[in-house]
């Protein structure tokens, strides 16, 4: 391969397997299948540590993208920063080979050249790929290895060149990128995988941490992207307090505080509160002390089964952060999101209006 | 709900990014309607473009008008100061919809692209156009109480359940958005589309475009604007019929009208010909209700959904009536 560019199999020229990440965990390429990629070729990049790839991996998240980076001494994956674990460098073994096997694939060098003595002189370029192939190239002058300015400008600059429709300066399809796409699609299909052995054809996002504070934790799950805030507590967290009721955002069994809002956690996904701060109803009291709002509903028997309750507390919660209530009338109004099929109103108004007034 | 990648955005660019050649991503920003029907299985995205961390959260005053970011929570635009006094139209149809749970989470960008809550789209087990173009409609000759009567096809009857959007039509409301061909401006009255052959298009929207904002112009009769919704309980639920309703009333006539309707059309529905009707009259019932028989001139009741024609007439009159100045 590093010969030639010539259709070869995009396994020789660099495995897909055998990597290790910064703490010494194997890992694969293959983790990035599914998600487009950018290719950066270029003489040195600045992927050194943590800080300065930071704003790289923010326009990656942006760009939805993994990048991967070839220089003259190896190969580096770049994940976004939402990914798992953001830096992933390859080892050592036969990483010139093949950064030079891929410059060539690429088509950012005859294959004559590639095993010369240029590797000073590789210009920067950045080829775009998603499941169609190669999306889009760009080419500029090679960045400083400490200069992290470049190369984010180039994503930003493709990215924009990307999303324009018509054919834009610095935006090339040339023969050359034609025939590397043929190459590029064997790299881009070799990423995308187990197609042919059977597996899912649209890979789904997996399992992956997801970070929640709850009640003043911070706890790190392993969940899907579709698992609801809702599911989260009760299913994985062990916070079975939230209650799940229509599921659908039209009962308000499910509320909780968000930042101190309260929301339907059904309606939301747990990947989204990542940063926030969540208020469950086990988070209410101070110890054995009663929220005031708890107190309440004993005291006014604001309940029959108990089923709503939770969700009417919390709820109660937020109504009196808002302020907006003046009167049993508003309360009534404000708390329209909280159904209590035992019909409680009554007893669930008075107590929260006890409150209201002090 | 069936799994999905997830991809959370910073910049606006991002997120046209990564949609523009992506038509099985969606924008995620509430999530009130988006995630509900993922899990009914009325809407299948394969990725979901996280859109709520955009630079698109701010309310700005103008002396021309208001500019409200996309990502505006419902409850935040309902009580924001300016919007009670200047547009207390708008206030009072964000406070109408949903419950505040649901507004705290809603942005004026989702709000605006808010989904029919017909039976039958929301049911996969059911015939749909909408939601399955071709594969006939269920409403038509099912069960339609809460259906349209104004803006109907042969191939869909599903109301818009919006009652931001009334308010912002009646208020000349204009969609900012961002797509790949860069930003645009659409009025209000542009940005939603008729059902007709192709019920599956409900915006002018293209794909990867993303609402970036809604600006609001400032003229005095707004701040006499009023929402009036007549739904089947108190609270919490969607509107059979609503009227947002302002005037310009000077020297007891009325020299400017703008009359929106919801429940009723199958998109946000102003009454341009009722509105003509108003001007240069005295506000009084007469002219309100003259109004009333024209704005609903159209309407194309089906089986159980007749009610709605005298019902939207007399929550018209009603509604112009409560507007200062009126009689």
């Amino acid at each position: 391969m590093a010969d030639g560019g010539d259709g070869g199999s995009a396994r020789e020229v660099g495995p897909w397997d055998g990597w290790v990440d910064r703490r010494g965990n194997a890992c694969s390429l293959r983790e990035i299948r599914g998600r487009p990629v950018v290719i950066a070729v270029s003489r040195a990049l600045p992927l050194d540590d943590d800080a300065t790839t930071a704003p790289l991996r923010a326009e990656l998240r942006g760009l939805g993208a993994a990048l991967v980076a070839v220089t003259p001494r190896g190969v580096t994956l770049l994940q976004p920063d939402d990914a798992s674990e953001p830096l992933r460098r390859s080892q050592e073994l036969d990483q010139t080979k093949a950064a030079r096997g891929l410059r060539v694939a690429l088509g950012c060098v005859e294959g004559a050249d590639a095993d010369g003595a240029d590797d000073e002189d590789w210009p920067l370029t950045l080829i775009m790929l998603d499941e169609d192939g190669p999306a889009w190239r760009w080419n500029g002058p090679a960045p400083r290895s400490d200069d992290v300015g470049t190369l984010l400008h180039a994503l930003r600059r493709a990215a924009e060149l990307g999303s324009s429709t018509a054919p834009a300066e610095g935006l090339t399809m040339t023969r050359r990128t034609m025939l590397a796409a043929s190459l590029a699609a064997a790299l881009a299909a070799a990423l995308a995988e187990p197609r042919a052995a059977g597996a899912s054809p649209a890979v789904p996002a997996g399992a992956g941490p997801v970070t929640l504070e709850v009640n003043g934790t911070r706890h790190t799950l392993a969940i899907e992207p579709r698992v609801t805030l809702l599911d989260a507590l009760r299913e994985h967290l062990g916070l079975p307090g939230t209650k799940k009721g229509c599921d659908h955002g039209q009962c308000g069994a499910c509320t909780v505080l968000v930042d101190g809002r309260r929301i339907n956690s059904c309606l939301t996904l747990a990947i989204m509160q990542q940063g926030t701060k969540i208020t469950t109803i086990e988070g209410l009291a101070r110890g054995a002390e009663l929220h005031p709002l708890q107190a309440a509903f004993l005291e006014h028997d604001g309940f029959q089964c108990g089923y709503c309750t939770p969700g009417q507390i919390i709820s109660a919660v937020g109504l009196l952060a808002e302020g907006h209530a003046r009167s049993a009338d508003d309360i009534r109004e404000q708390m329209s999101g909280n159904l209590c099929r035992c019909g409680a109103y009554p007893n669930i108004v008075a107590a929260i209006e006890s409150v209201r007034k002090g | 709900m069936r799994p999905v990648r997830y991809l959370k955005v910073t910049t606006v660019d991002a997120a046209v990014a990564a949609t523009r050649a992506a038509p099985d991503a969606a924008f995620l920003a509430g999530g009130t309607s988006l995630i509900d029907l993922m899990k009914l299985d009325v809407l299948d995205p394969a990725e979901l473009v996280d859109v709520n961390a955009l630079p698109l959260a701010k309310i700005e005053v103008a002396h021309d008008g208001l500019h409200v970011g996309a990502m505006v929570r419902n409850s935040d635009l309902a009580r924001h100061l300016d919007v009670v006094a200047r547009y207390p139209l708008l206030s009072e149809a964000l406070l109408a919809g949903a419950s505040p749970q649901l507004r705290n989470m809603a942005t004026v960008g989702g709000n605006l692209l808010q989904r029919t809550r017909c039976y039958y789209f929301r049911d996969p087990a059911t015939p749909c156009n909408k939601r399955a173009p071709g594969a006939g409609c269920g409403a038509l000759d099912g069960y339609n109480r809460m259906h349209a009567v104004l803006g109907t096809s042969d191939k869909c009857i599903a109301a818009n359940p919006s009652d931001m959007c009334v308010a912002l039509l009646a208020l000349d409301a204009v969609v900012h958005t961002r797509g790949p061909a860069g930003p645009r401006q659409i009025p209000i009255a542009e940005f939603h589309v008729l059902p007709g052959e192709h019920p599956e298009r409900e915006s002018v929207l293209a794909q990867g475009e993303l609402v970036t904002g809604v600006s609001l112009p400032a003229r005095p009769e707004f701040a006499q604007s009023r929402y009036l919704k007549v739904r089947d309980r108190a609270s919490y639920a969607f509107a059979l019929v609503s009227v947002g309703a302002a005037l310009r009333i000077e020297d007891g006539v009325v020299r400017e009208a703008r009359l929106a309707l919801g429940g009723v059309g199958t998109k946000p529905w102003r009454a341009v010909e009722a509105e003509r009707l108003l001007v240069g009259q005295r506000p009084e019932r007469a002219a309100f209700t003259r109004a009333a028989e024209a704005a609903l001139a159209g309407a194309k009741p089906r089986k159980h959904n007749a009610f709605k024609v005298p019902l939207a007439r007399r929550a018209i009159v009603r509604a112009l009536a409560t507007v200062k100045g009126a009689t």
